[in-house]
């Protein structure tokens, strides 16, 4: 609660004290100066008078005064000061007194307590402002003569002084109205130096002095009575409160802080309005109704704003230097004649004293050194003397002849315009104020007034109220509307001091009187003395200078009559005079008036009535009243009453918290506009305690930058720093509402203060601030540890090593393929911790990453973070480098790694964030010594960049950043957390967050190294297309690498080959390495290919420095598009460390070359063979065409019939060729070695390969049968067509069934086929498999990476699996089905039971029946009718499993569809089988039976022998579980008549 | 009625969760450096929209504060968000018709379940609706 000192009943009466001016002889101030005082400071601690004093009032009752405070005045300080100087010294008071320190961080005090600065302000106001014409209350009721005993002539010298006080009074106008009356108390004093005068010379003085004036009206003062020795100052000092500052102050220090001296305008950016217009909701057209309303004015643009009228003698110390002011300031120069303006506000004019003896001494020296206790006792004795003798008395007499003429006026008339005015004027204030009544000094109204004063000051409030009621009402009556403001307002303050029991509080009174003051008065009618112009106040002052320099001329013309050159020079001084003045008033640079007519009036009595409501709790009435009478031009008083206005509102019930924070801020920039500093950043600090945190962004962005700015001016640097960073930093700045320009100023400022801050602590070796800018996005920062990376060299690769361009979702494959690895090193630990090579914000960063230590920079760890700007202009950082610190692992303490030698800092020169983006920022570390590296954060230099012509690297030094942008440096932590736990209930219902480890660092002793790169990396290859990559393996570490492994989570697109490449051959050869081993392979040997491949090593590993040269295969898929290549190599160094890993990441893009099927199907024949239609279509993007050169078939039981005529063919884009091929069921060569057809499931793996070349002129082929030698001479002649490298070894990935890498399941490499329902069926459902696989090698012509044109080879496999069944490489289109209708709810999926059986497709073609006949039968009808034609029915069990074979030579129905013969019409249907017509048979699995059986026809014709019904059933099976099969295989025979000829004959 | 306007709605922390400039699409924007102007103003209202809400039981309370040339208009929900609007020229059936049919959208916007009480509303949908009432009420 900002209480004042004060109570209102104290401040009212202590304004209206009865006030005595003193009058001194120089030697009595010489005797005072002895103290450092003057005579006036001197007396003015003791001018309360302790004891009641008493007098009579007209009615000749007793009154009695409690306190009487006198106040006494210096005559010659007691001219009310000029008004710039009153100005200064309001100013300089408001500075002087500031608020308690607030502590050292700064923050302001929760609630104002108290304001001393408005009450030093409303007490220096209420001294500097000159009483009115229209008031008495202020004006001296007495005069004290002082003259020294110890002068030559004591009473001569009164004499002089009381001539000097009667031409005060009565010689001068102006000096006239600082009296009370025409006869005010001339009290005498006699002061004597004890030390110096003899008492009885001095009391002989005194005796003289008592018989000329009279013993009640004269005193004797002794002082400076205490012995030399004894001097020392008082304790406490009683003239502490009342001497005036001395005008050249020692220090000087808080004039310059608080920066009184120049209002800056400080925001030019972010502004307030000036203006505050608040108030009453009943009548808001106030705002736009009245048209002499400044903020009309500015609001309709006029150019000239509404002066108020002002004239000299009523000059307001509160507004700005009116015009009047301007004469006084040239006057001084004039005769000077250089031209110069001295300052006028120069503080000597304050005192018009001779010397301060303390500052000439230069030492400070206490008050009253040479006053006893016993002086000051005389000093009281003095004030009370004067006060009960001579004051008391004097104003008895004075209250009797006011009041006498008062009620002797009773009954006079009053002037006939008056009376008439009473009668039919308005009588509201407000009506036409020009033409007011001018009264003399003594008219009866104003008794009345001067009455009421005399009452008032001296406490008899009741008389005053009546003498104050009356003068009201007569005022009224003649419209002069300032006496009648007075009036009024002294009324009420009567009426207020009265107290309780008196009548109500009428606030309409004091309303009344500010409304009046405010609007109605007019200076002219301030009073009757004053000068009869009304006109505006330019015009007032333009008259002075005119006269100035008519006056110039004048003297012109006179010295011209002696001199002529001094004349001209006179006259062009006062052109220049008067161009000067004009020019400052036509420049406006005045502010405008004040608002009002009498401004300083209205404040005077808003201050005596917010004193009064806030007595009686109306705070928001006093708040209005403040706010009322602040002004556009006056800043500082502005300032003090919006303050006080926010205080109310604070004190008001309920508080109004929000009103008092936005006045708050409103007082504080008019604090900061008046140049008060200190209590802007005072005003805007308590209002930000309400603002802060609720999201009022732009509000807060205003009182951040304006702390910021005003702490900075005001040498606060790390205030300013923290309040422009919370601009910039954190949530502030994300959702920041600011312009681009804003912004920029923001950051502008923001750097500037950062700079000031550095020069001002200017410590070489201080750590740079940490900054707020960029918004750093520290979770995000991720953690490489990775080699360096080698640059490529003549061709070589190298592996592309784990980056932070890697997605984080592939890690798991990473890691998966590590596992296996480690599996295969036997190195696995269960669980499996994998090696995180970048540790970002979603791995497991509880474990330190481990980097080896290492010579020649070959393993480093990066770090990567983000760096955001939310500013609407582009930052620049240059020389970023990280901050560290490092301890080695001897043991030795740990150093900070700006010095240290092992971990060199990786800098960035420069990088530009641009604006409102996200950029990483990358920086490495190498360590070279093992130990401990904890990454602190980075620091950085930090600018705006400059436009983009500017290259050139900011200057390093702080210092020389002038024309540069200014660039800071700067530093950032780091600080990151692991992810949030929610393990156990207290993880969940708190919040906790796992420890990261991912910048602590541990490095380990230098290792072994791997690199890998390779030659000859194609980018995009054909589907199908294989291709040889050079590999090369190299430790480059310290130790030896005792076993690689490499890994890849797609096997099928690469292989590595293990034997070193044949020196010199050509290795890029497609058709390379030694043939097979075996011809027939079996598809177990693909389980042993799995993702991981370990190469062997030479003897003792892979020794450091040591190179491993591999050839490495790469299949592209079948499919197009872009495809992974990613490779890990694990190598397992001695020792317990953990492996090294590398991993290399490509990308191959595929193109489509040919799209191969398939479709099996049984041939009809005695051997049991299948037809393998091959469908070759070009799809290759290339004109060139794709030459088949060999077509293998791969497949357990079947072997190729290589006899079988092969079309060769050439397929070009957009055909497509058919190629056949037959294969044969081989007979299964058991372990007893009987050649039986029985196929064993220990045979089922064995594959036979056959291949059939297509064309003989391929130069693989060459080259295959240069290295074969002559073994297999003809091409097509045997398997060894096919290398094992790599074409086998594709072949046996193609069938590499490996379960997929995630989410592991089951760690065995190879996946095992799904085991059957039953082996029976199994059995029988081998009767439809078909299992083969057809690999088509083909070449083509490509172009290679260099550009050159060369051959490209590729191979194509497809595997038939089931009988008339198409497989192919390329799915069609057209087999992508249509997507099941979504449904909301997932219906349950039918669960469908194990097939025990094999389905309908299965056991309907287990057996084919071939008939057996001869295909033409000549037969005589005429010898025999009946033609009976033998057929035997071949029974071929397909399946394995012993079947029983049941023939129905009757059609068992005629569903079965039957395909349609070319010749099927002509068929004839009367065949009759005889013999058996249903024979069964039971065939063993995999043979076949023959059946004899017999046809019978009569007539000559076509007829059809495999028209049989066929049905089967399983050996053991229930005679009536016949299934029928669908095969039927036509035969048709032809019968010929044979025709006797020898019987024709 | 070519006015200015500034619309707030503010929860009951005193926290903004809407703000929004209305200005007729004749004039250019205002002035930058006025907008904290306006957040101040509000914000200085508040106090007498808390005075003023208990003395009715409409929820629209009228201009219930003015600062220089700006009027406070507001509008307390059920719930106690207050809606705060200066404007610079009387207006008062289409601040109330205004006030309604915010008080509407935002009904409808604090029925999202995705929406956290008194936070700040950040739909676009919401800003659409509030700029188009806002034309059709306030500027044109």
């Amino acid at each position: 609660m900002a209480k004042c000192a004060q109570t209102a009943a104290q401040f009212i009466t202590e304004a209206f004290r009865p006030r005595i001016a003193v009058m001194s002889s120089p030697e009595v101030e010489a005797i005072c100066m002895k103290n450092d005082l003057t005579l006036t400071e001197l007396l003015q601690p003791f001018c309360k008078v302790n004891q009641d004093v008493q007098y009579r009032d007209p009615l000749n009752s007793l009154v009695t005064v409690r306190d009487l405070h006198l106040a006494l005045d210096d005559w010659s300080l007691s001219a009310p000061p000029p008004a710039h100087v009153a100005r200064r010294q309001l100013a300089e008071c408001v500075a002087q007194s500031l608020p308690p320190p607030t502590g050292d961080d700064g923050a302001p005090a929760e609630r104002p307590e108290s304001a001393p600065w408005f009450e030093a302000w409303r007490q220096r106001l209420l001294q500097v402002e000159p009483p009115g014409e229209h008031e008495f209350a202020r004006r001296y009721v007495a005069c004290v003569l002082a003259v020294s005993s110890a002068a030559a002539a004591p009473l001569q010298q009164l004499q002089q002084l009381a001539q000097h006080q009667h031409q005060q009074q009565h010689g001068q106008p102006a000096g006239g109205a600082r009296w009370f009356s025409n006869n005010v108390l001339i009290y005498h004093l006699l002061v004597t130096d004890s030390g110096a005068t003899p008492v009885a010379s001095a009391e002989a003085v005194f005796e003289q002095v008592k018989s000329a004036y009279g013993a009640h009206c004269c005193h004797h003062l002794r002082l400076n009575s205490r012995r030399p020795e004894h001097r020392e100052p008082h304790q406490p000092d009683p003239w502490a409160g009342y001497v005036l500052r001395r005008p050249t102050n020692l220090d000087g220090t808080p004039a310059q802080l608080s920066g009184t001296e120049t209002p800056v305008e400080v925001a030019e950016l972010i502004s307030l309005p000036s203006l505050v217009v608040e108030g009453e909701l009943s009548s808001p057209s106030h705002l736009t109704t009245h048209p002499l309303s400044p903020e009309a004015a500015s609001g309709a643009g006029s150019p000239l704003p509404v002066r108020a009228v002002a004239s000299a003698p009523a000059l307001s110390p509160l507004g700005p230097p009116a015009p009047g002011a301007v004469p006084a300031a040239v006057a001084v120069p004039a005769p000077g004649g250089d031209g110069t303006v001295r300052d006028p506000a120069a503080p000597e004019v304050l005192v018009n004293r001779v010397s301060y003896p303390s500052q000439q001494a230069g030492g400070v020296q206490g008050h009253g050194m040479c006053l006893s206790a016993s002086d000051l006792d005389r000093i009281t004795i003095f004030i009370s003397e004067m006060c009960i003798r001579g004051l008391m008395p004097h104003v008895e007499r004075q209250m009797r002849a006011l009041s006498d003429v008062v009620n002797n006026r009773k009954g006079v008339s009053r002037s006939l315009i008056s009376a008439t005015k009473r009668w039919f004027g308005g009588n509201k204030p407000g009506a036409a104020a020009a033409n007011s009544v001018i009264y003399s000094h003594e008219a009866p109204e104003i008794q009345v007034r001067r009455l009421g004063d005399l009452a008032f000051m001296f406490g008899h409030y009741d008389l005053a109220y009546q003498a104050y009621h009356t003068a009201k009402r007569d005022f009224n009556a003649d419209a002069a509307w300032l006496h009648f403001a007075g009036a009024v307002e002294m009324a009420a303050l009567s009426v207020f001091l009265h107290g309780a029991h008196g009548k109500p509080f009428p606030q309409h009174y004091l309303d009344q009187a500010v409304t009046t003051y405010l609007d109605t008065c007019s200076p002219a009618g301030s009073g009757g003395t004053s000068m009869p112009e009304t006109v505006c106040g330019g015009l007032v002052a333009v008259r002075p200078a005119a006269e100035l320099i008519a006056s110039a001329d004048r003297a012109g013309d006179e010295e011209r009559e002696g001199d002529g050159s001094g004349g001209r020079r006179f006259r062009r001084l006062a052109r220049r005079l008067s161009a000067t003045l004009r020019r400052s008033l036509s420049a406006e640079e005045d502010p405008s008036p004040p608002t009002g007519r009498m401004p300083n009036y209205a404040l005077r009595a808003t201050l005596f009535s917010t004193e009064c409501l806030k007595d009686r709790a109306q705070f928001t009435e006093a708040a209005l009243q403040f706010i009322r009478l602040t002004a556009e031009d006056a800043d500082l008083r502005s300032a003090l009453l919006l303050e006080q206005a926010a205080h109310c509102f604070l004190n008001s019930q309920p508080p109004a918290l929000r009103k008092y924070a936005f006045h708050m801020i409103l007082s504080g920039h008019r604090f900061s506009k008046a140049g008060q500093r200190r209590h802007a950043l005072r005003a805007y600090k308590q209002a930000a305690q309400v603002y802060e945190g609720h999201g009022w962004r732009l509000a807060d962005d205003h009182i951040a930058f304006t702390l910021g700015r005003q702490s900075e001016a005001l040498q606060e640097h790390e205030a300013a720093r923290t309040a422009l960073g919370s601009l910039l930093a954190g949530a502030a700045a994300v959702e920041t509402r600011q312009s681009p320009a804003q912004q920029a100023a923001f950051v502008r400022e923001y750097l500037h203060v950062i700079r000031q801050q550095c020069d001002s602590s200017s410590a070489p070796g201080a750590r740079p601030p940490q900054l707020p800018v960029p918004h750093l996005l520290s979770q995000q920062t991720r953690v490489l540890v990775s080699p360096a990376q080698q640059p490529p060299a003549d061709g070589w690769t190298p592996a592309s090593g784990a980056s932070f361009a890697d997605e984080e979702e592939d890690n798991a494959k990473w890691f998966r393929l590590e596992e296996l690895c480690l599996e295969r090193l036997g190195q696995n630990s269960v669980p499996f911790k994998p090696t995180i090579q970048c540790m970002s914000d979603k791995t497991n960063n509880r474990h330190q990453p481990r980097v080896p230590a290492s010579g020649e920079g070959s393993s480093r760890s990066t770090f990567s973070w983000c760096c955001v700007t939310r500013c609407g202009s582009p930052w620049s950082c240059s020389d970023l480098r990280l901050q560290y610190i490092f301890s080695p692992a001897g043991g030795r303490g740990p150093g900070t790694g700006r010095d240290r030698r092992p971990s060199p800092a990786h800098t960035l020169s420069r990088c530009t964030l641009e604006e409102n983006a996200t950029q990483e920022v990358t920086l490495s570390i190498t360590a070279h010594e093992p130990g401990d590296l904890t990454i602190l954060g980075y620091e950085f230099s930090l600018s705006l960049a400059a436009a983009p012509a500017d290259s050139e690297p900011p200057p390093a030094g702080p210092g020389a950043a002038k024309e540069a942008p200014p660039a800071v440096r700067g530093c950032q932590p780091i600080t990151v957390r692991g992810r949030r736990l929610n393990g156990t209930k207290e993880e969940r219902s708190g919040v906790f967050y796992a420890e990261d480890k991912r910048l602590q660092l541990r490095v380990e002793e230098a290792s072994a190294q791997l690199q890998l790169s390779f030659c000859g990396l194609p980018s995009s290859l054909l589907c199908g297309q294989i291709h040889p990559v050079l590999v090369r393996l190299t430790n480059s570490g310290r130790r030896p690498l005792l076993r690689l492994m490499v890994a890849t989570p797609d096997p099928h697109l690469l292989a590595l080959e293990l034997s070193p490449p044949p020196d010199g051959e050509r290795w890029s050869q497609v058709r390379g390495g030694p043939p097979p081993a075996a011809g027939r392979l079996c598809w177990a040997q693909a389980a042993r290919l799995g993702r991981v491949t370990e190469v062997p090593l030479p003897e003792g590993g892979l020794v450091p420095g040591g190179c491993l040269l591999r050839r490495l295969w790469l299949r592209a898929p079948h499919a197009d598009g872009p495809r992974p290549l990613e490779l890990l190599v694990c190598g397992a160094a001695p020792g317990p460390g953990r492996p090294r890993l590398l991993r290399h990441a490509g990308r191959l893009l595929v193109t489509p070359s040919a799209a191969v099927s398939v479709r099996p199907s049984r041939s009809v024949g005695p051997r049991q063979s299948l037809h393998l239609d091959i469908q070759v279509s070009g799809v290759q993007p290339s004109a060139a065409p794709i030459v088949l050169e060999r077509v293998a078939v791969a497949a357990p039981g079947w072997r190729l019939d290589r006899t079988a005529p092969v079309d060769a063919a050439e397929v070009q884009r957009g055909e497509t060729a058919y190629l056949g091929v037959v294969v044969d069921r081989v007979p299964v060569r058991t372990a007893a070695g009987d050649g039986s057809t029985n196929p064993t499931a220990a045979n089922d793996e064995l594959l036979n390969i056959g291949s059939i070349a297509l064309t003989s002129d391929s130069p693989s082929m060459d080259h295959k049968s240069h290295q074969q030698g002559g073994d297999h001479p003809q091409p097509g002649d045997s398997d060894s067509g096919l290398s094992e490298w790599p074409c086998v070894q594709f072949l046996l990935r193609h069938k590499l069934q490996l379960p997929p890498l995630l989410p592991p399941q089951s760690s065995g490499p190879t996946g095992a086929a799904p085991e059957p329902p039953s082996a029976e069926g199994a059995a029988l459902a081998a009767a439809v498999r078909v299992d083969a696989t057809v690999l088509l090698q083909w070449r083509t012509q490509g172009v290679d990476a260099a550009g050159r044109e060369t051959t490209v080879y590729g191979q194509h496999h497809v595997t038939a699996e089931l009988l008339d069944d198409s497989s192919a490489t390329y799915p069609s289109a057209a087999e992508l089905e249509p997507l099941p209708p979504v449904t909301i709810i997932p219906s349950r999926p039918p669960s469908p039971p194990p097939p025990h059986w094999p389905g309908e497709g299965v056991m309907d073609r287990l057996v084919t029946v071939v008939p057996l006949h001869r295909p033409a039968v000549n037969h005589n009808f005429d010898r025999k009718r009946l033609c009976v034609i033998p057929v035997t029915m071949l029974v071929q069990n397909h399946s394995r499993c012993d079947l029983v074979v049941h023939l129905s030579t009757v059609p068992v129905g005629s569903s079965s569809s039957r395909r349609s013969l070319p010749y099927s019409s002509h068929i004839s249907s009367d065949l009759v089988w005889v013999g058996r017509t249903h024979p069964h048979v039971t065939v063993p699995a995999g043979g076949s039976a023959r059946l004899p059986l017999a046809a019978a026809v009569t007539r000559p014709g076509l007829y059809d022998l495999g028209s049989v019904g066929v049905a089967c059933r399983r050996a053991g099976a229930d005679a009536t579980d016949l299934t029928e099969q669908s095969a039927h295989t036509e035969s048709a025979v032809v019968v010929r008549r044979l025709v006797e000829t020898a019987r024709a004959e | 009625m070519a006015g200015n306007y500034y619309f707030a709605i503010v929860g009951d922390k005193d926290n903004p969760i809407f703000e929004m400039e209305i200005s007729p699409p004749s004039k250019e924007a205002k002035k930058e450096d006025h907008r904290h102007l306006s957040q101040f103003i509000a914000h200085a209202a508040l106090d007498l929209v808390d005075e003023q809400m208990w003395s009715t039981s409409a929820m629209y309370l009228k201009v219930v504060d003015k600062f220089n040339e700006w009027f406070v208009s507001a509008f307390v929900t059920a719930s106690r968000m207050r809606f705060v609007l200066l404007h610079d020229v009387k207006n008062e059936d289409g601040i109330k018709n205004f006030f309604m049919e915010m008080y509407e959208t935002y009904i409808k916007h604090s029925m999202n379940p995705f929406y956290e009480n008194n936070s700040p509303i950040k739909s676009s949908a919401f800003d659409k609706k509030a700029q188009m009432y806002g034309r059709k009420y306030l500027t044109s």
